[in-house]
């Protein structure tokens, strides 16, 4: 199972490892030149823009992450994968979806820039359409869509959390965690629907010994935590492998490798 | 033009985080008295721990700012919400409903005043913990997610955020 966990910061460690040791290989390799492509013969880098986190990327940022959800919660009702109370709430979820989307392309522009309109295009490729592409395969993609929408939105609200103290300006603060607030919440309601015996998850908690749960965590609760985290968000998704494993892929938040810089509009 | 904030909390941010504070302890307070009784029902355990909870975010505001922490309840909130916390389940769970949309409108009017970025990151955080538990708290009153929705995710109009001017 550990080889199926989609991490970007993971990937990124390996990567860094694989980098070093390159690297390494590079320097023992000696200055002969055989004319044959190895280890050590590279082009030269092109520079990266300069990107900047500004206000304007931050809510650029949070307009391409409610692109995302939209995305997902679009794909899932065109597929027919919820029906009756999960439909209704999911309908709803997407609608204060697009609102935010437009709040937030709104403060976008009152703050002199240009709203951004996709998907994330990063967390598109790494997250939503492997997600997606593993629910459609799933034994029970109802149960997975509504494990991903918990992750989404449990991710949003944790984008936001993130993002406030970042602004500079501060009356975008109180708008940015009206929102993330409200992302919370999405995730709260789902947690009390697919976890309705315990709302409350005592892991982590200081609670006396009669009030702990037993066992692992579920990884469902309406309350999850004293604080908003920002670590990792798993979800598990897609069909039971030939080991009896299930894929799990870890949402993080977007970060530098994965904002809306306004560079991105000129590519 | 904007200007980079400070990173600690400021005279006047003190202040506000020592009433986020008093709020905080008097949330806790009452889960606890709830608790203790039993009128959680089949959910005290969820109960205890949203008391856990409060005093997690009590002990954060202490360790941002200090010998300034007040390390008392507010006793308005206390008072105002005992009864209903120790009456019923269902009255608990109305009662907290409404308290922790208050807390949810009280952090977020404390970011518009807040000045150091430490105060705002961890009310930040907060605001996300105690919005999830307005829904639990929906939840444990037997509203419907789909027909009761707003209960689960609207701050209701009559909610007025807490300051230490009222």
């Amino acid at each position: 199972m550990e080889m199926q966990n989609l991490s970007r910061r993971r990937f990124l460690l390996a990567g860094g490892a694989s980098i070093s040791l390159g690297a390494l290989l590079a320097a023992c390799g000696g200055g002969q030149s055989s004319g044959v492509a190895r280890i050590g013969l590279a082009p030269d880098p092109s520079e990266l823009p300069d990107a900047p986190v500004t206000d304007i990327t931050l809510l650029r940022t949070a307009t391409s992450l409610e692109n995302n959800a939209i995305f997902v919660y679009e794909a899932a009702a065109g597929a027919g994968y919820l029906s009756g109370d999960a439909a209704k709430l999911a309908a709803r979820f997407l609608a204060d979806h697009r609102d935010h989307a437009a709040a937030t392309a709104s403060l976008t522009e009152a703050a002199g820039g240009r709203a951004f309109t996709e998907p994330n295009p990063r967390l598109q490729s790494i997250y939503v359409e492997p997600a997606l592409g593993l629910i459609a395969e799933a034994a029970d993609p109802a149960a997975d869509v509504l494990a991903l929408a918990y992750a989404l939105e449990t991710l949003a609200g944790a984008t936001y959390q993130m993002y406030t103290p970042m602004l500079t300006d501060k009356d975008l603060r109180r708008a940015a965690m009206g929102i993330g607030e409200q992302e919370a919440r999405h995730a709260a309601t789902l947690g009390s629907v697919l976890n309705p015996a315990r709302l409350v998850s005592s892991h982590g908690s200081s609670v006396a010994a009669e009030y702990r749960e037993d066992g692992d965590p579920s990884p469902f609760y309406a309350a999850p935590s004293a604080f908003g985290t920002q670590a990792p968000v798993p979800v598990t998704l897609g069909p039971v492998d030939e080991a009896g494993g299930r894929t799990t892929v870890n949402l993080e938040t977007p970060y530098l490798n994965s904002m809306a810089y306004e560079y991105l509009d000129e590519e | 033009m904007t200007s980079t904030p400070p990173r600690r909390p400021t005279a006047a941010d003190s202040t506000l985080l020592g009433f986020a504070q008093q709020a905080e302890i008097a949330a806790r307070d009452l889960y606890r008295v709830a608790a203790a009784a039993g009128t959680g029902g089949e959910q005290n355990s969820s109960v205890a721990t949203l008391a856990a909870h409060h005093d997690a975010a009590s002990q954060a505001i202490s360790a941002l700012i200090g010998r300034d922490a007040p390390q008392t309840r507010l006793d308005s909130i206390f008072d105002a919400y005992e009864d209903r916390f120790t009456a019923s389940t269902d009255d608990l769970a109305l009662a907290a409903h409404e308290l922790e949309n208050t807390m949810v409108a009280t952090h977020l009017s404390l970011l518009e005043a807040l000045e150091g970025t430490d105060g705002v990151a961890l009310v930040s955080s907060v605001v996300i913990a105690e919005a999830r538990h307005v829904s639990a708290m929906a939840a444990l009153a037997g509203l419907s997610p789909v027909a009761d929705i707003e209960a689960y995710l609207d701050i209701p109009s009559s909610i007025t955020a807490l300051s230490p001017e009222n």
